[in-house]
């Protein structure tokens, strides 16, 4: 094939690697250029120019620490333009000395004037400068994740209004967790790519679906979060409907699962009135809805989050999984006096779902600081009553401390205090994993659990972990020392309230008899 | 005003030139003999030659170390030296290793893949080739032969050849120190990897006998810690660390290192060459 080579030879110029491989790549895109290389022109660099056909005479001239550009095009029009346009990005990577991978800018209007193609403002500062910035965010047509909590209903509704007339998307605020193009954000894992799309009023239930699909050999398109008021009456869903007409038109989403408490029904029957025009199938697992508020209208019911990433990977993968069924173990009471389940969670989801369960399995006494129609409202959530789930993520306890999924400090001194009451047979418990996350489960969390084994033998401990091979906590050895200290790892939070349940209905077998 | 966060522990006294600069580095030449140093931002580190600064915005075009402001400035001191380490790697640790850098094929050349020699040859399938083809002809057929492949070899001003060479010189500066055995053939091995490995690039020259001398940047001190006593998770992220240096640098300087670990490990065993 014909071609055409253009050089340009840059003396006393230094570029890193990174710089010369971006621009590289960007000229290569172009249509009718077939190779390009950018080197320091070292000896052995240019014996690969030689043999790539990259070279020219010109190039003997230069020494050593010159910067050799090559370009091989199918005329020479493209050629030229290229180099020139080659030219161009290196004068402009000069001048933009403090541009860089990380950058820095003092406002989201001023990193969109650099980064123009960017679409989305990640907004995470207090509160109360929240609204302002998200709507500056939106005056120059960014999308945003809210990650900032204290938001009011009012400014909320405000903003979700005026995003969807200009045809933007607020997720949040007090949005946890989304995956954007395989892009994590927030607490969120590292997941594989696919076409399971993702709807989630809920972070820690968007994580435990995300990682469970990916674990399972699925993957996510989008994971779009919401925030957790917005499927409540006053804000209508606003985001979760624009999140899921967005789902049913993009290419890459085959597969459609929601996540959430249930919605306000004027918003589930909006959800519903959606999910019946699409062709995608839509499964919606709405923690504590009835089968017949969802399959009414066509959608896919699922009672547990499990249950809801196993029926859209099977859609997704258009077959059935299969699972080794595990047998509940038999638990033998050690302890005469051991009745009652304490489960301290970072993950609200968590605690509200393995309440859902304690209560389908007719478990009783349950006393949560969630308020959930399975349990009882603990007046002080700081002293447990016979079955207690607290939520160690809600308000009370984060109060100027950081999130529990980031700072273990105060589960860890209540797993402590829990595992001193002679009356208490399980604790269960959860590691959530992923970016934003405790970075060191390992050295922060282990060694409460390792305390708790010296001076309980005869509790049973239950820990689920939330992550994927990928997560930067790694996940393996964390589950692997788990074991080691003799605590049971479920692989979803469903399997493990199961098993909750079926321990305190093993060892308070004759108390109900 | 340069507001100094950190001193390099080795930094030469002299007048110093601009020599490069980047966005988290600028490098300073010695007038008067090949010595360098680098201004760098924390997000680079310490290291025996580095100045830690809180800001690159302004940077002088040239720069006078005194021997008493180094003295001065001497309570910030980075520790870049690998003397009195004490090293034990475990087997365990090993092929975690060697997990991490398959993890991380796709950002470095020289981690082995499946597809080698690669088509169609472009350059950039040309550029792979060569440097898998260096780094089996040091180990497998001839040091020399592999160093004249591999010296200046890759795309920016520190190329991934000369970072592999790096990494060997460190890991054989590692199994001097482990096996707390001095060992002639060993010094001629580095002296032939630096006599050799040395070209026209002042900056990649002096990071090649900051190795030779058994310095370190604290990134690289920190992930040799990692690898003899942390748990696997922070060596994981000692790992990452190193590994996340400039496009492929920190990476190509890690594979050189375990391929000298991985060829004499258990330590006792002395270098073949």
């Amino acid at each position: 094939m014909a071609h055409f080579i253009k050089t340009l030879i840059k003396s006393g110029e230094y570029f890193d690697s990174i710089t010369l491989m971006v621009v590289t790549k960007k000229i290569k895109e172009f249509k009718n250029i077939l190779d390009a290389a950018i080197v320091m022109g070292t000896l052995e660099n240019r014996k690969i120019l030689k043999a790539s056909g990259l070279y020219v005479d010109e190039f003997n001239k230069a020494p050593e620490n010159d910067l050799l550009i090559s370009i091989k095009g199918e005329n020479q029009k493209v050629t030229e333009e290229a180099l020139i346009k080659l030219d161009e990005i290196l004068i402009d990577v000069k001048k933009r000395k403090n541009s860089s991978k990380d950058e820095f800018y003092f406002s989201i209007a001023q990193a969109k004037k650099e980064l123009k193609d960017a679409n989305l403002a990640l907004i995470s500062i207090s509160g109360k400068y929240a609204a302002q910035e998200a709507m500056k965010a939106l005056n120059i047509g960014m999308n945003i994740m809210l990650f900032s909590d204290n938001v009011s209903l009012e400014e909320e509704l405000m903003l979700k209004k005026y995003a969807a007339s200009k045809e933007l998307l607020i997720m949040g605020p007090d949005c946890g967790t989304c995956i954007i193009g395989g892009v994590p954000l927030g607490f969120a894992n590292k997941v594989s790519s696919g076409d399971i799309g993702i709807v989630g009023a809920s972070g820690t239930g968007t994580q435990e679906v995300t990682t469970l699909i990916t674990n399972l050999g699925g993957g996510i398109s989008h994971a779009i979060g919401t925030g957790g008021r917005d499927v409540g009456q006053a804000i209508g869903g606003i985001t979760f409907l624009s999140a899921l007409k967005l789902l049913i038109e993009d290419e890459k989403t085959k597969t459609i699962l929601l996540v959430s408490k249930p919605p306000h029904a004027d918003v589930l029957s909006k959800i519903g009135e959606l999910a019946k025009k699409t062709t995608k199938k839509v499964v919606a697992c709405f923690l504590g809805a009835q089968k017949s508020q969802v399959e009414k209208y066509n959608m896919i019911y699922a009672q547990t989050l499990e249950e809801g990433a196993t029926k859209a990977l099977e859609i997704s993968l258009d077959r059935k999984l299969s699972f080794n069924i595990e047998e509940m173990p038999v638990i033998k009471k050690i302890n005469s006096k051991q009745k009652f389940l304490r489960g301290l969670f970072s993950g609200g989801t968590f605690a509200l779902e393995t309440q859902l369960i304690l209560g389908n399995e007719s478990i009783k006494d349950i006393y949560s600081n969630l308020k959930v129609v399975t349990s009882t409202l603990l007046d002080d959530p700081h002293r447990s009553i016979k079955n207690t789930i607290i939520d160690l993520g809600a308000d009370e306890f984060t109060q100027g401390r950081p999130h529990p999924m980031i700072d273990y400090t105060l589960r860890n001194e209540r797993i402590l205090k829990e595992a001193k009451d002679p009356e208490v047979a399980c604790l269960y418990l959860d590691l959530v994993l992923g970016f934003g996350s405790n970075k060191n489960p390992i050295k922060e969390f282990l060694p409460t659990i390792q305390k708790v084994r010296e001076e309980r033998k005869d509790l049973m401990v239950i820990c689920t972990v939330t992550g994927t091979d990928g997560d930067p906590q790694n996940k393996k050895e964390i589950v692997a020392s788990l074991k080691a200290l003799n605590v049971v790892v479920p692989k979803s939070n469903a399997e493990g309230a199961l098993l909750c349940a079926h321990i305190l209905k093993q060892i308070n077998r004759g108390a109900n008899e | 005003m340069l507001k100094i966060l950190e001193l390099g522990d080795y930094l030469i006294p002299g007048q110093y030139k601009l020599h490069s600069e980047f966005n988290r580095v600028v490098n300073y030449q010695n007038t008067s003999d090949d010595s360098m140093f680098s201004l760098v931002t924390s997000e680079v580190g310490g290291g025996p030659y580095n100045i830690m600064v809180e800001s690159l915005d302004h940077f002088p075009e040239t720069m006078h170390l005194t021997k008493e402001y180094l003295l001065e400035n001497s309570l910030k001191l980075s520790k870049s030296s690998l003397r009195n380490l004490d090293i034990q790697i475990s087997k365990e640790k090993l092929k975690c290793f060697k997990t991490l850098l398959l993890e991380n094929k796709d950002n470095s050349y020289l981690i082995e893949s499946d597809n080698q020699n690669l088509e169609p040859l472009n350059f950039e399938n040309h550029l792979k080739n060569r440097l898998i083809e260096g780094k089996k002809v040091i180990f497998e057929e001839s040091l020399l032969e592999g160093i004249k492949i591999l010296k200046g070899l890759g795309l920016g001003l520190t190329p991934s050849g000369d970072d592999f060479l790096i990494g060997i010189m460190i890991g054989i500066h590692l199994k001097t120190i482990s096996t707390r055995q001095t060992d002639l053939s060993r010094d001629k091995i580095l002296k032939l990897i630096l006599e050799n490995s040395l070209g026209k690039n002042e900056l990649s020259n002096w990071f090649l006998k900051t190795a030779f001398r058994g310095l370190v940047s604290f990134k690289m001190k920190k992930f040799i810690l990692a690898l003899s006593q942390a748990s696997m998770s922070d060596f994981r992220e000692a790992f990452n660390i190193q590994a996340r240096i400039g496009h492929s640098s920190g990476l190509d300087q890690l594979v050189g290192l375990y391929e000298v670990i991985k060829r004499e490990y258990p330590w006792p065993t002395l270098l073949k060459h």
